[in-house]
């Protein structure tokens, strides 16, 4: 018999649609993380386990592994039979998926509250008892290689991907969370097996529970679904890898069977937590959030040179990109809309933002940080990532941060991060407008 | 060692709020002098508020010959009004941190806004402003000409796009369902601003739309604003759009389309019942069981994970006021066409002629039941559930009867839908694809190539 402790962290005083969340972390003797937010209204529940593992802890010969390995979730344990899961929580009315990125392994149960105590029994029964038959792997990794082709088939998907490789060349954020083709081919249930026992331990996880439920009642659940789980036997490995400075730009051009040519520059930013992320996501608005933004308003309204142009920052456990994208209209090249895309970049590093433009950036981030808060699931996600990729409090002083930014703070982080060393251009170039037409 | 008691636990005795106790809400509903209606529905749990408006003037109402007027309509309305260009309104939703949409169905626009409640009286104006007076100036209209165009060529670039487009054109020849909303080039390149105008002024009347608020606002003043702003709006006679008759499909008939890609892009289809068909809950369940339930389903059970061919593959019934499309759907790498086309062909005769288990059964109806209440979780969602009520004129009291006609589906319903709906002998077929790489060996299939 395992001795079982809880301890009460955190809580704090909220109310709804303010800038904080009243998220309760409590834990599990054996490391497990237990984040609670009550959300009365609909009798519903979303039920999360997040395990802090992605492709940026694979290393080449086993890319994909993580996402590989988040499919095989679902084929099986002595108890429930491959697929069954889903069947289960789907005859109780909730539908379940997961998902997987460079950061993070998520699974996800949206249910009815009643029957939470069915998906924490099936998520715990996962996490202890996986089986990885060989004879379920081979179709599976089938699966998985027709969803690595549905991505070929992508024009963005495919271009964002070769962009990603040529502005890392040293850490794992360089290729893609579903892997290479050739390492899918090479896996094997054994390398799952041990990735499995690797990752996959209580204190390498936490769970997220948001919806009709009362705190206590749902971390006495958990204590008991999860509790007899024993902790990892040893830490998982850390990342160790640093992305070296990156020395000057980089192009990188993928020719496919398109029509449209799309260019998207990256250029690499720090790790989520870092004080320049507010700066440049408050800039992010400014220049692609909604059709009053500085890029829309240039290269698709009044220039017409483009179908769109945005851009967002990535925030992640290690340091991330910036990214841009374009697609120019017909008789519009892609160096057009980069050399435009350039001239607004270079505006605000010279002359900084409006006032009204940095209050409506500012507005735009509060109100969708209200806006998210409408779902249990899409609330959990985002308790979730904070967690996983830092620490969830990160949301609760986010907005605060937010308000912080001042028109300086975003001259100085475009001054410092859009450069030309520090840029990578990918560009989508139709095949039929090659003159030797090979492909 | 502990003890597994797997799905047995008694939850009642934690005290957990009952899916049985819950009840699909209920807007207050009002019917204006010029024929509007309008839906409220108060919701205080956070500070915002979602406004959905709908028309009926979806692309079903395209002319021949116009197909893309209607979603060029609707692209417009934000493009300018009589007192504020596309500019000002773009910023005057930005600025306060607003969703604002628009999207054009087959049947029906949609309008949605979302905004904080200390927001909502500042941006509902500008919204009800483009409803009623666009300008359609045509410095913008040409300037829309073009961004359509491009997303059209961006289009085709996805080959599960194409295939989609290319399985409607051939269910629905010379009828609007043939199009996709967004229309086609060569019409497109021919609507001029008096087009607009007169498709807008035709089809935007307040008898011809509904509107739903839901949230943290007060009904009486939403009513008020309401009044004031679109109670001037005048009521006008709607014209019905005539729709053709459409031809027997009598036989299986394929067309493979050449794309240099390493899969192919299959869509199975023929046309479904209209909306208001009677069997539409049995329709439902036999679809879930069939296709439409996510992992559980018997496609995905056969083709993803016996087999191991696709990623994605699914059965769809879209309900539309005309025939709506019913859809079988999946990507395969190209050299395996053949055996997954073939195992839809299968799956669909084996519904038709074994009942369905008890388990099967009853598994689909209670996750049919269990899963509504997802249905209600923003305000956005549930003023589009309120608005879908009006659009198919299902009435007030919808949603307790569709649950109870639901939960009283049983085998031979489910027999009688699939036999009467399926067709596995006469489908049509479109795959985009490598053709140099597939080989289709479907007895009766008569393939035309493209």
């Amino acid at each position: 018999m395992r001795k079982l402790l809880i301890f009460l962290l955190l809580t704090a005083s909220w109310a709804w649609g303010s800038d904080t969340l009243v998220v309760h972390q409590d834990s599990l003797a054996n490391g497990l993380k237990i984040l609670t937010l009550e959300k009365p209204g609909l009798p519903l529940v979303s039920f999360q386990v997040w395990y802090r593992v992605g492709s940026r802890n694979e290393r080449p010969g086993i890319t994909g592994i993580s996402h590989l390995l988040e499919h095989m979730m679902f084929k099986g344990t002595d108890r429930v039979g491959p697929e069954e899961f889903s069947r289960i929580v789907q005859k109780h009315g909730g539908n379940c998926n997961a998902f997987t990125s460079e950061d993070y392994t998520a699974y996800y149960e949206n249910i009815s509250t009643e029957f939470l105590n069915i998906a924490m029994e099936l998520e715990s029964d996962r996490m202890a008892n996986l089986k990885l038959d060989p004879a379920e792997f081979g179709p599976e990794r089938n699966v998985v290689k027709e969803e690595r082709r549905l991505r070929e088939n992508s024009p963005y998907g495919h271009l964002f991907e070769q962009l990603n490789a040529a502005a890392y060349i040293a850490h794992p954020y360089g290729w893609p969370v579903l892997g290479w083709m050739s390492d899918l081919e090479a896996l094997t249930a054994a390398d799952l097996s041990e990735y499995y026992r690797t990752y996959y331990i209580p204190d390498n996880a936490a769970c997220v529970i948001v919806g009709d439920i009362k705190r206590k009642d749902a971390v006495a659940m958990v204590a008991r679904h999860f509790g007899h789980i024993p902790a990892g036997r040893a830490k998982p490995p850390k990342v160790t890898t640093v992305e070296p400075t990156q020395l000057g730009e980089r192009r990188v051009k993928v020719v496919t069977d398109a029509r449209m040519p799309i260019v998207a520059m990256g250029y690499h930013i720090p790790a989520i937590g870092h004080r320049d992320l507010y700066a440049l996501e408050v800039l992010s608005n400014i220049l692609s959030q909604g059709e009053s933004s500085r890029l829309h308003r240039r290269l698709v309204y009044q220039e017409q040179l483009a179908l769109f142009a945005g851009g967002y920052s990535e925030a992640q456990t290690d340091p991330g990109l910036f990214l841009f994208y374009s697609a120019p209209l017909d008789g519009k090249t892609t160096e057009q809309l980069e050399a435009a895309i350039l001239d607004e970049l270079g505006k605000v590093q010279r002359e900084g933002v409006e006032p009204r433009e940095l209050q409506k950036s500012k507005n735009q981030l509060e109100a969708d940080f209200v806006f998210q808060q409408q779902r249990n699931n899409g609330l959990a996600i985002q308790i979730g990532s904070a967690q996983t990729q830092l620490d969830w409090r990160y949301l609760n002083s986010y907005l605060a941060n937010i308000r912080r930014v001042t028109n300086q703070d975003v001259m100085s982080v475009a001054r410092k991060y859009f450069t030309e060393n520090n840029r990578t251009v990918a560009t989508l170039v139709p095949a039929h407008t090659l003159k030797n037409k090979e492909l | 060692m502990k003890k597994f008691s797997l799905f047995l636990l008694l939850s009642s005795l934690l005290a957990w709020p009952a899916l049985a106790a819950w009840e699909p809400p209920h807007p207050k509903r009002i019917v204006m002098p010029n024929g509007l209606t309008v839906l409220l529905l108060e919701n205080r749990q956070l500070p915002v508020v979602s406004l959905e408006v709908m028309v009926k003037a979806g692309s079903i109402t395209d002319p021949l010959g116009q197909a893309g007027l209607s979603n060029f309509t609707a692209e417009m309305l934000a493009r300018g009004t009589k007192s504020r260009n596309a500019l000002e309104i773009a910023e005057s939703f930005d600025y306060l941190g607003a969703q604002f949409s628009v999207r054009c169905d087959h049947d029906a626009v949609f309008l949605s806004l979302t905004t904080l409640s200390r927001d909502f009286a500042k941006a509902v104006p500008v919204l009800f402003d483009l409803l009623a007076n666009p300008a359609f100036d045509p410095a913008e209209v040409a300037r829309m000409q073009g961004e359509l165009a491009a997303s059209l060529q961006a289009r085709n670039d996805r080959p599960n796009v194409q295939s989609s487009d290319l399985i409607s054109l051939m269910l629905y020849p010379g009828h609007p369902y043939a199009h996709p909303p967004i229309g086609w080039a060569k019409d497109l390149a021919g609507v001029t601003a008096r087009d607009l105008s007169e498709h807008h002024h035709r089809y935007y009347t307040p008898n011809n739309c509904a509107i739903a608020v839901v949230g943290d606002f007060r009904s009486a003043e939403a009513q008020k604003l309401i009044r004031q702003t679109l109670g001037k709006w005048a009521k006008r006679e709607i014209p019905r759009p005539e729709l053709p008759e459409l031809p027997a499909i009598d036989r299986s008939r394929a067309v493979l389309s050449h794309r240099q890609i390493n899969q192919a892009y299959i869509n199975l289809g023929f046309r479904g019942p209209k909306r208001d068909d009677p069997d539409y809950q049995a329709i439902r369940v036999m679809n879930y069981i069939l296709g439409g339930g996510g992992f559980v389903s018997r496609l995905v059970r056969t083709i993803r994970m016996a087999q191991g061919l696709a990623y994605d593959v699914d059965s769809y019934y879209d309900p539309r006021s005309d025939y709506g499309p019913y859809l079988l759907s999946l990507q395969t790498k190209c050299a395996s066409a053949d055996t997954a086309i073939k195992s839809l062909i299968a799956e669909m005769r084996r519904i038709q002629h074994q009942p369905v288990s008890d388990t099967e059964l009853k598994e689909a109806k209670d996750y049919l039941r269990g899963s509504y209440p997802f249905r209600f979780e923003t305000n956005g969602q549930m003023a589009r559930q309120f608005l879908y009520l009006e659009l198919y004129g299902l009435g007030p009291d919808y949603f307790g009867r569709d649950i109870d006609k639901t939960m009283a589906v049983t085998q031979d319903d489910v027999m009688r839908a699939a036999k009467r709906f399926l067709r596995p002998d006469n489908f049509l077929l479109a795959v985009v694809t490598d053709t140099s790489q597939t080989r289709l060996a479907i007895p009766g299939l008569l393939i035309e190539g493209k």
